[in-house]
């Protein structure tokens, strides 16, 4: 056994002795590798090993947790009897337990999170993160400078271990390659896009100069914006960059947490209608190498892959223990190591139309690549608005690029009104995941 | 409570010994970022505490510049071998030899920008309980409709240490607090929130003049004012932005694209802009970490540059950017005091303080007066901005028509989008009435989180496109 599961133990064990009747922990460290090259010379090279430990106690149905990130220098004694302490402060509800021991998983598939090999070194880090900025800048001679090529690595340990007898061991490797060019438009005003790429396996990424190109391609559409029209419009959520978002609101409105505290426009929506019958969403933990895997969720409990809404009817409430007692409703393996819910890798079941079919489908419209912030999203009436940047469609084809333009509605109205589906769905995107997507129609606000 | 059970604290002389170790393959400079950080937390939900936590974030940072180049490196154990071990991994960036030596640490004194009565930490936590239980009681009493209440106390002690290769050694002591509340209001089947914070460097003395009760009510009132929202309007038309909150309008529009790391790289819409006009002459903006009490006060940056208060834009004219060392040294300027990370993990970036925009000489009662046809914003959210084009955008949470010169109806929450000179360019007027926001914002650049704030006094911008789901309009034909 490693050091850090010997202090893990020995953390509980002090726990126990403090007078918890329960506990959970959990030990993360890992270690970083930062690099930014910026026209084709090293910025910045970050390196770093650290990590924290996390205790929860319940004591009398009271919770406490504390973390540090000195693991070497910490007193097991004292850490513990501080969270013991602090859970007199607590107030006692008998939702404030771990899960029954029966719930936790048993069984652990093999999710190839982890790139064995020490590839690639530094230096060859630093030669990919300046080849990505390279074919950016060679891409177009409008591109003449740049916010960096960026190349990192981290991979990471997570133990997590409970007071009724649940022991895990995760570990994981991440490998990002990313662009960011500038260009100059016919006004000389400046422009920047970028593109990303990550992956569990550093093989598994693409080469550097694929990511360059996509970078200046993104950027070159967009030089010389204009203002939007102001009025209803159809709308193209584009799959790469803005469609996933859509998928994120669903997902956090459907949760646990955010039924029970009110805060969701989907309350009482079971088995009800939330989006277009072309509407599939899967979270699914189980892809191998998947940016968003699980072999078991964050409380320890087993997760599998599932349809969240299946041709536009919702399924189930994703969630945790303590909010599926609350709302006595069944876990669903979407809990987070100390409360919350996440999904896994979120996707939504590609169509037959490519995306270039779905913009020749539109007479005159948004294709949105790009929304800038977070927007001004109401989790109770669902109504969303968005600023955000696009290309405008004039007869199903690419007019000219927009900026400064706004969209709202409610998400009933937006998921309800998808009308077409792309092929388009690339697993690469992160955690969540979504093809191309049109909606019938939009407030758009611009000129 | 208040165990120490963690070390803290470096002595002088490993500090010397780790800076030599970082130049020791060469390089121009090096620096040392201390940091102990306890944080404390107490969430209330379902009727009483639903946990309290403790979070201790000690480690240390160490950076060396090499020419333009960064290495940095970062540990959490304090011991010296692992110390000596980022040193050594920081010090790789260089590879010319040689180098400058460590001068003698001396350490500085500090002014005192966070003055408190009753230090957060100080006091039994079961006094900040009664806050929490105070939020509740208010907001049930406030109106019957309230179904959750959600409240929230945080207290922090952050101590850093600076030290640099040329001598400099400064400690400071950051003290944060933050009271906040959220509500949810159900009528006629209609579900609504509402929420309110504030707080900032202060001990519980604030909390006597802000009182749990006040950001109660506050929150249940923006509740029931969202419950009779009519739909926002959709595209161009003036907007009055209330004073306060809405300072967010300098943090996005124009503070970003001040800050000298994207001069440097020259991808900021502002580089090479100095001494010119880039708004209204009506507009000037400081950054100003001065102000005492502030969430966005320092007495000293986290490179260790002494604080000022910088002016920004004078009667619209362009007169500084916000550096850090970096960007001070490659445009040949001193550094304004804005190095600043969100914690010993993050190598130093150019970060605001506390932006504000100096009073002006419009009444409120004329500013309104003066739109026919418009948007009233009183309380605005979070935003964000692309410095490299300047496009930026904001939420406003409650927001009213203004029809003939009067308030009216309020709308539904929606954003605002615009570009940074080209609005500032349009403020057309701006108030007597200057206000420092609630503390509530937390800036995010890079991944990087730092406390800051703003002010403003109210500002009428004459046009800027409203993302309202209103139009007036019918559906085109695909």
């Amino acid at each position: 056994m490693s050091g850090k599961m010997n202090m893990a133990k020995a953390l509980l064990r002090a726990a126990r002795r403090a007078g918890a009747e329960e506990a959970d922990l959990m030990i993360s460290g890992g270690s970083e590798l930062g690099i930014t090259v910026r026209m084709g010379e090293l910025d910045v090279l970050e390196e770093a090993d650290a990590g924290v430990v996390v205790l929860r106690v319940f004591k009398e149905r009271r919770m406490a947790s504390i973390s540090a990130t000195n693991l070497g220098g910490l007193d097991p004694e004292l850490f513990a009897e501080e969270a013991v302490a602090l859970s007199a402060f607590g107030e006692p509800d008998e939702f404030n337990r771990l899960p029954e021991a029966e719930l936790y998983a048993t069984e652990f598939p093999e999710l190839d999170l982890v790139d064995e090999t020490t590839l690639p070194t530094t230096e060859q880090g630093v030669e990919m993160a300046r080849s990505a900025e390279a074919a950016a800048l060679d891409a177009d001679r409008r591109i003449d400078n740049s916010q960096g090529g960026l190349f990192s690595r981290n991979s990471g340990e997570g133990i997590y271990l409970t007071s009724n007898g649940f022991e895990k061991v995760r570990n994981y490797t991440h490998f990002m390659l990313t662009t960011v060019p500038v260009a100059r438009d016919s006004a000389d005003g400046l422009v920047t896009a970028y593109w990303t790429e990550g992956r569990r396996h550093s093989a598994d990424l693409p080469e550097p100069a694929e990511v360059g190109r996509r970078a200046a391609e993104r950027l070159l559409r967009m030089l010389d914006s204009r203002p939007a029209p102001t009025g209803e419009f159809p709308v193209i959520f584009e799959g790469v960059s803005t469609a996933s978002r859509l998928l994120r609101i669903l997902f956090g409105a459907a949760a646990g947490p955010a039924i029970r505290r009110r805060q969701s426009y989907l309350i009482d929506r079971l088995g009800d209608r939330v989006a277009s019958d072309l509407f599939t969403m899967v979270d699914d933990p189980h892809r191998l190498r998947g940016y968003g895997s699980r072999s078991s969720d964050g409380e320890g409990l087993p997760c599998q892959r599932r349809e969240v809404v299946t041709r536009g009817i919702l399924n189930f409430t994703p969630t945790d223990v303590e909010n599926a007692r609350r709302l006595d409703i069944p876990v669903t393996g979407h809990g987070n190591l100390g409360g919350g819910v996440s999904a896994s890798n979120l996707y939504l079941e590609p169509g037959e139309l490519t995306p270039e079919e779905i913009i020749a489908s539109v007479k005159r419209g948004l294709l949105i690549t790009k929304t800038l912030g977070n927007g001004n999203l109401n989790n109770n009436t669902g109504h969303w608005s968005q600023a955000c940047e696009g290309l405008w469609i004039e007869d199903g084809e690419i007019a000219y690029p927009v900026s400064k333009v706004t969209f709202a509605g409610s998400m009933d109205d937006i998921l309800g009104g998808i009308d077409a589906v792309g092929s388009d769905l690339d697993f690469n995107r992160g955690s969540a995941c979504s093809p191309t997507l049109r909606v019938r129609s939009l407030t758009l606000a611009g000129s | 409570m208040n165990k120490e059970f963690a070390r803290y604290d470096l002595d002088d002389a490993l500090i010397s010994r780790l800076l030599a170790k970082a130049l020791g393959r060469g390089g121009d400079y090096a620096d040392l970022f201390l940091e102990n950080q306890v944080i404390r937390t107490l969430r209330w939900e379902e009727g009483g505490v639903k946990s309290a936590g403790t979070s201790l974030n000690q480690g240390v940072g160490i950076r060396v510049l090499a020419g333009d180049k960064t290495g940095y490196a970062y540990a959490c154990e304090l011991d010296e071998r692992t110390l000596l071990r980022a040193a050594e991994t920081a010090s790789h960036i260089a590879v010319n030899g040689g180098g400058v030596g460590v001068a003698a640490l001396q350490g500085g004194t500090l002014p005192q920008h966070y003055p408190i009565e009753r230090p957060a930490e100080e006091v039994d936590l079961n006094s900040k309980v009664v806050y929490l239980r105070r939020i509740q009681e208010a907001a049930d009493t406030a109106d019957p409709g309230v179904s959750k209440v959600l409240a929230s106390f945080m207290e922090y002690t952050r101590k850093i240490t600076v030290a640099n290769s040329e001598g400099a050694l400064y400690r400071d002591t950051q003290p944060m607090t933050r009271l906040g509340c959220q509500v949810i209001l159900e009528r006629d089947g209609k579900r609504e929130a509402g929420s309110a914070a504030d707080g900032g460097r202060v001990g519980l003395e604030f909390y006597d003049r802000v009182t749990p009760e006040s950001l109660a009510q506050e929150s249940v009132r923006m509740a029931q004012v969202q419950l009779e929202a009519i739909d926002a309007p959709a595209g161009n038309m003036p907007v009055i932005l209330g004073p306060g909150l809405s300072g967010v309008l300098l943090h996005e529009a124009v503070g970003h694209g001040l800050e000298a790391d994207f001069i440097r790289k020259r991808t900021s819409k502002f580089t090479d802009r100095l001494g010119e006009a880039v708004a209204s002459d009506l507009c000037t903006i400081v950054d100003d970490p001065t102000i005492p009490n502030d969430r966005g006060a320092i007495n000293i940056d986290d490179e260790g540059t002494p604080v000022r208060k910088t002016t920004l834009i004078e009667r619209g004219v362009l007169r500084s950017y916000m550096h850090d060392r970096i960007s001070a040294a490659q445009l040949g300027v001193e550094p304004t005091g804005n190095g600043r990370r969100d914690s010993f993990r993050s190598h130093p970036l150019p970060r605001m303080t506390c932006t504000c925009l100096l009073p002006g000489e419009s009444s409120v009662e004329e500013i309104i007066g003066s739109v026919k046809k418009g948007l009233y914003a009183r309380i605005v959210g979070s935003g964000a901005v692309d410095i490299t084009c300047g496009d930026f955008t904001f939420n406003i949470n409650e927001a009213y028509l203004i029809e003939d010169g009067k308030i009216t109806a309020p709308v539904k929450g929606a954003t605002l989008v615009g570009n940074g000179p080209e609005v500032m360019g349009r403020v057309t007027m701006v108030g007597e009435d200057f206000t420092i926001s609630p503390a509530i914002w937390t800036c995010g650049k890079r991944g990087q989180k730092v406390p800051v704030n703003h002010g403003q006094p109210h500002v009428k911008v004459s046009e800027i496109t409203v993302g309202g789901s209103s139009t007036g309009r019918s559906a085109d034909e695909r």
